[in-house]
């Protein structure tokens, strides 16, 4: 590892070693980096502390390039400078005794510029030597005429404040005048002097003016590659534990921008690192989000109480870095073809259309074009209860918490307690089957002039449309799960619902999709146009005009303030909701966009052109089209990291960054796919296959609960 | 009306004279002046008008605060989003490029530069700083994130053997 210039000078040590000694020994000793030093084996140790391997190698071959090693002890130094050819002969035999002359020069400040300001951050650095380390040799039998040297006095030096002497100052002082008639000539008394300087040089106290001066001159005399080497070497020598020498909320601030990867790794670097990695939950908990494992802080919450009581010793620090390590196990099963997930296929209710599909932890909800509203247990399969009363299919259907809503081709609404498995309010108004809708949860709008959080709406809201061109806007009944409920459901019609709040008209075709937050709501309708909703009042803000064919689907982008359309012109539009007017218009399919979808980085359409593309959700620009299937898309289901995506006899997973195809998730389908849907964990499809129908769990994430145990080596250790 | 100089004193004594609203991209120094300079525009003009304002900044010393101040200018007319409403996107936000040239400095200076900028109260800084600090360890094993800072491994190989293996788990596949 050492450079051609090292090797070559070392062969002709003869001549450079006479000119390169007193510079490379004053430099390296004035200032204590020269890792060599903590390398040898020596009784007077030097209090480095640095690792021994690693670093000191480069520097060695760096003070080499001087073409002298720069070790040897005061002896050794004179026989240096009456025999040069000593030097090259002690370069490989006795690197012990660098040691020594190293230990009799003093330790400098790692910072020539300013000794007052440094002095306490210098000191944390667990490499640097402090005077204290030095055995001063006081032996030496040049003493008595040390002292009788001309000693600048301190009154005389130009340094002020701490600052790095300006070269300019030092003109004029005598001692650094006419310096050319005045060098020595003769080894010997080159020698003489070197060691004089030596012991003085230990006497002066660290970081003193007169120090700082006399390396200034040392500098001055020395050679630019000695220079360059040393501009590294004491580079290198600044180096020091930033994060624990920080104030401990600054050092945690720089492991929060730290990726996983990284955040791992603090903890093994010593046991001050690892006690602030342990220190803070919020660097694995920000992770979840930033990563995109985790949406919301209900589901942060959940995850949180299960792992809590799964192991109730954990500490939270501990808890969501386990969250973190499942989820991203998770994740990466995903996207493993080779891993096949746990799949449990539920026999459907029939040979029916599966026309929406909702499913948590606990239950899948599935509603049908035969009437009815089917509840699975999600962990083990079992039916649990059929909700019956529609006369006519069920097309639409939400629930929140416990209360279901549902709208059928029989013109009515349904309100349901999932719980008793009753449905408890029918309320009618529509007059054509209601096609989709929405529930909308109390949110906060903004605050009012003394502080406090405006919430909208104010309970939840229900929002149905439907083929009459017209979007009811209902409160949702809430009745508790345990609640004594009559047998026979409320039925409203709407001149006396007390449930209902708005009629929204405008549109003069079927709505065909409603999509809402807080207090916006937007409508898709076959009369191409969708519009913008105020919930507040009930107006209409904005009538988005532009697509030349029904529109199939719709998204509202509450971060933006923009909503996304799909139409069957073939194309998507972004709005702003601001202006109301279009921000992109998204070219590409060849057929009817039946589905358009919105997560953080991606916008995702699907079409009867067979085709899924990716397009940013910023600009709009086209990023990846993924072709595999081979007939009308029918459902899509897609986060930052996956896409799903069905079709007859297909259900295909697509990497959302790339575009890339990762597997088919089902193989024995051979009939439609009909809704899909999933979470971090679980992708349920609703299938027809030997005509039948049927819905099918795949989950990605049942055996996490087993594999329970960690940091307890870490705890230990802490 | 002309702007009252302000000068800022450093702990070694220098003192830099600067605009005020370099001086105010230091949220302290902005809240210093806020309370010496009460509803400025109402004041009578008084004699004393043209006095400059020193601010004494015991924490900092020259060096750190040339730089420091150079950083101030080159923002003063730039208008930092408030607080950190959109704190997701914001830390994954790469480091600003000026910044990072900034910053490239001496691990003393670095050092410096963050305690002066948590000090000060110059969030946007403090922030860079602490991401290019972020910077030295990102991607690194841990024998030159150790090597990077002059860490010595206090750890026993048992030790370290065991916290490797808790870690085990970001390798899997």
């Amino acid at each position: 590892m050492t450079s051609p210039r090292s090797t070559s000078s070392n062969k002709h040590a003869s001549v450079n070693s006479i000119r390169y000694p007193l510079s490379n020994i004053s430099l390296s000793s004035v200032l204590p980096f020269s890792e060599d030093i903590s390398t040898k084996p020596c009784e007077t140790r030097v209090d480095i502390g640095q690792d021994p391997d690693t670093e000191s190698r480069v520097s060695r071959k760096r003070l080499n390039t001087g073409g002298f090693t720069s070790g040897c002890s005061d002896s050794e130094m004179t026989d240096i400078a009456i025999d040069t050819n000593a030097v090259v002969d002690k370069t490989g035999s006795s690197p012990p005794s660098k040691k020594r002359l190293v230990d009799n020069l003093p330790a400098g400040p790692p910072t020539v510029t300013s000794p007052s300001a440094s002095s306490s951050s210098s000191a944390d650095s667990a490499k640097m030597a402090t005077p204290s380390n030095f055995v001063i040799n006081t032996s030496s039998n040049y003493i008595d005429e040390l002292q009788q040297l001309p000693l600048p006095s301190p009154s005389a030096s130009p340094i002020q404040s701490g600052n790095l002497v300006d070269p300019q100052n030092l003109e004029g002082m005598e001692y650094t005048d006419d310096h050319d008639s005045r060098v020595i000539q003769t080894r010997e008394e080159r020698a003489e002097i070197f060691k004089s300087v030596n012991e003085m040089i230990s006497l002066l106290p660290v970081g003193s003016p007169e120090v700082n001066y006399l390396l200034w001159s040392l500098l001055q005399r020395t050679d630019r590659s000695t220079l360059s080497s040393l501009q590294e070497t004491i580079r290198n020598s600044l180096r020091k534990d930033l994060v624990s020498l920080l104030p401990s909320e600054i050092s945690m601030k720089i492991f929060g921008y730290l990726d996983y990867e990284s955040l791992l790794r603090t903890s093994e670097i010593c046991r001050s690192w690892l006690k602030l990695s342990m220190e803070s939950y919020d660097f694995w908990k920000d992770l979840l989000f930033k990563d995109g494992f985790i949406a919301t802080a209900d589901e942060f919450d959940t995850e949180y109480d299960w792992v809590k009581s799964l192991n109730p010793h954990m500490n939270s620090c501990q808890i969501t870095k386990w969250i973190y390590r499942r989820r991203l196990a998770i994740s990466k099963r995903w996207k493993n073809p080779d891993f096949q997930p746990r799949r449990i296929t539920l026999p459907g209710q029939g040979p029916d259309v599966i026309t929406c599909l909702q499913f948590d932890d606990d239950k899948i909800v599935a509603g049908d074009a035969d009437h009815s509203i089917t509840i699975y247990d999600i962990n083990t399969g079992k039916l649990r209860s059929v909700l019956s009363g529609h006369t006519g299919g069920v097309w639409a259907m939400k629930y929140l918490g416990n209360i279901l809503a549902s709208g059928a081709t029989d013109r009515t609404v349904r309100i349901w307690n999932m719980k008793q498995g009753k449905c408890t309010h029918v309320f009618r108004g529509h007059t054509s089957t209601v096609r989709c809708l929405e529930i909308l949860e109390p949110k906060q709008i903004g605050v009012d002039d003394e502080g406090n959080a405006i919430m909208f709406p104010k309970v939840p809201l229900v929002v149905t449309g439907s083929r009459d061109s017209t979007l009811y806007v209902w409160r949702l009944p809430i009745t508790g799960e345990d609640e004594e409920l009559p047998d026979e459901p409320i039925e409203l019609d709407e001149t006396s619902n007390k449930y209902l709040v708005k009629v929204l008209r405008g549109h003069t075709g079927s709505i065909r999709a409603v999509s809402g937050s807080a207090n916006v709501l937007v409508s898709g309708s076959y009369d191409a146009n969708a519009r913008v909703w105020d919930l507040r009042t009930g107006e209409c803000k904005w009538l988005l005009s532009g697509h030349t064919e029904r529109i199939y689907s719709c998204v509202l982008d509450v971060k933006k303030n923009r909503c996304i359309s799909g139409s069957a012109d073939n194309t998507v539009r972004i709005w702003d909701l601001n202006t109301g007017e279009t921000v992109a218009i998204l070219e590409g399919h060849q057929n009817l966009v039946g589905l358009v979808t919105l997560s953080e980085n991606a916008l995702v359409s699907a079409a009867a052109d067979s085709t899924v593309r990716i397009w940013d959700p910023n600009t709009g620009d086209m990023k990846h089209v993924l072709r595999g299937h081979t007939s009308a898309i029918t459902c899509i289901q897609h986060n930052d990291n996956i896409i799903i995506s069905g079709s007859n006899g297909m259900l295909k997973m697509w990497d959302t960054q790339t575009g890339k195809f990762i597997r088919d998730l089902l193989d024995d389908v051979d009939g439609n796919v009909w809704q899909v849907k999933s979470d971090y964990r679980r992708c349920i499809a609703a299938v027809q296959k030997d005509g039948g129908t049927y819905i099918e769990i795949l989950d990605f994430g049942h055996s996490d609960a087993d594999n329970l145990r960690f940091h307890q080596n870490a705890d230990q250790i802490m | 009306m002309t702007e009252r100089k302000i000068i800022i004193i450093t702990s070694d004594g220098d003192k830099f004279p600067v605009e005020r609203k370099v001086a105010e991209k230091s949220i302290l120094i902005k809240n210093m002046l806020k309370n010496l300079l009460p509803a400025e525009e109402e004041e009578e003009d008084d004699e004393d008008e043209d006095e400059p304002i020193e601010v004494p900044t015991q924490n900092v010393r020259s060096a750190v605060m040339k730089n420091i101040l150079e950083w101030c200018d080159h923002y003063k007319d730039y208008n930092f989003p408030d607080d950190e409403q959109d704190d997701d996107s914001k830390k994954s936000a790469p480091i600003d490029a000026w910044d990072k040239n900034f910053l490239n400095v001496d691990q003393e200076m670095l050092y410096e530069i963050i305690l002066a900028a948590n000090y000060l109260n110059i969030k946007p800084l403090l922030n860079a700083g602490c991401k290019v600090v972020a910077e030295m360890i990102r991607g690194k094993s841990p024998e030159e994130i150790r090597k990077t800072f002059n860490i010595v491994n206090d750890f026993t190989p048992e030790e370290e053997a065991a916290i490797r293996r808790e870690n085990e788990w970001a390798e899997d596949r």
